[in-house]
């Protein structure tokens, strides 16, 4: 038996470890083989995600992502206790919902600083020294990216700068054999859709979802799998790209 | 903040006229009280007090007045 997917011996960073797609992606690339280094605010979550992990020698880290400047002394730390990684998976984010009229500065400034700034600095730092050749980069992204959402307005540009930012990152990190790539999910089965459901029950959006989303809302163990996928030797070419996985709603 | 701020930040949240709004006012004769209306009232709440309205929450509330008991 083969399995492509197989990251026996690759270390892996998963940020937004502690719940969610990034909880669901700790503990699936742990069964693939993986050692896991994890990344969150909440030190609960991260443990009871840590809990759920299959092997030996994972560790977590606490860290606020809004402090974009603390982001590069914390990834010297995990680079000296950590070594080399051969990979990342970016999950951490956030997705307040806000009025136009009501969206200041100073909240598309923090969601920039959660969901970009710091990206941005997570992927220049640990790829300098501490990455392996044929190293892969997976990160969340969003349909919100090229699909405009009323409510979404600093979320929708966050996620569309990470994926412009990816592109632009290519031929850099190319030089060093490193991929990196986004997804594209429409609504996933986490706790954020199910405080959508029971706050907005009938919001055009979520008919457009029930009517539109032919293939259903996808739930958080396909996307940690297609996170894997791409994590894996199984693709060593795909690269630059964001994958839709909006369940058709976008092409219907 | 005292009743009239309070029912002044209300009007200013919802884009409505000053004076429009009273304790008594019942919420479902405001053609502005939309799905929209409703989630500027839940950032607004969670903005200037704190407090994180539910759907289970909001489908209760009746008047204005329901609204402005959570306002502190
Ligand atoms: N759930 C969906 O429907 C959906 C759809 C498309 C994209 N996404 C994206 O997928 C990613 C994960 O979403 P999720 O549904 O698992 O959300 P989630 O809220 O369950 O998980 C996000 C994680 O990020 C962490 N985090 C938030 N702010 C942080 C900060 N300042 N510093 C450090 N960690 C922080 C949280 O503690 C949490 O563990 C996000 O980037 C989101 O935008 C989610």
């Amino acid at each position: 038996m083969v399995n492509p997917m197989d990251l026996t011996g690759k270390k892996i960073l998963v940020t937004g470890a502690a719940s969610g797609i990034g909880s669901e992606t700790a503990a699936q690339l742990s069964r693939l083989g993986a050692t896991v280094v994890m990344l969150d605010i909440s030190e609960e979550g991260l443990s009871r995600t840590m809990a759920m992990l299959e092997g030996e020698g994972h560790s977590q880290y606490v860290c606020n992502l809004k402090d974009v400047e603390g982001v590069e002394p914390l990834m010297k730390k995990i680079a000296a206790e950590q070594g080399i990684f051969h990979g990342i998976a970016h999950c951490a984010g956030i997705a307040p919902m806000r009025p136009f009229n009501m969206t200041k500065y100073e909240n598309v400034l923090e969601v920039m600083q959660v969901n970009f700034f710091s990206f941005v600095e997570i992927v220049r730092c640990l790829t300098k020294k501490n990455f392996a050749e044929g190293g892969s980069i997976v990160a969340m992204s969003s349909i919100a990216s090229i699909h405009g959402k009323q409510t979404k307005l600093a979320y929708s540009a966050s996620k569309a700068a990470m994926d412009s930012a990816i592109r632009c990152m290519i031929c850099d990190l190319a030089k060093k054999k490193i991929r990196i790539n986004s997804l594209m999910p429409s609504w996933v089965n986490t706790r954020m859709y199910q405080i959508y459901v029971d706050r907005y029950p009938d919001t055009t959006e979520l008919r457009d979802v029930r009517e539109k989303q032919y293939m259903g809302v996808s739930e958080p163990i396909e996307v940690a799998n297609t996170i894997a996928f791409l994590l894996s030797d199984a693709t060593k070419t795909i690269t630059g790209t964001s994958i839709l996985m909006d369940g058709g709603i976008s092409q219907g | 903040m005292d009743m009239q701020e309070k029912i002044a930040l209300l009007e200013e949240t919802l884009e409505l006229d000053e004076g429009t709004l009273t304790a008594e006012t019942v919420l479902a004769d405001v053609d502005e009280y939309d799905s929209m209306a409703k989630l500027s009232l839940i950032v607004m709440m969670d903005d200037e007090f704190g407090v994180k309205l539910t759907g289970d929450v909001i489908k209760s509330f009746v008047t204005v007045g329901d609204i402005l008991n959570l306002m502190k």
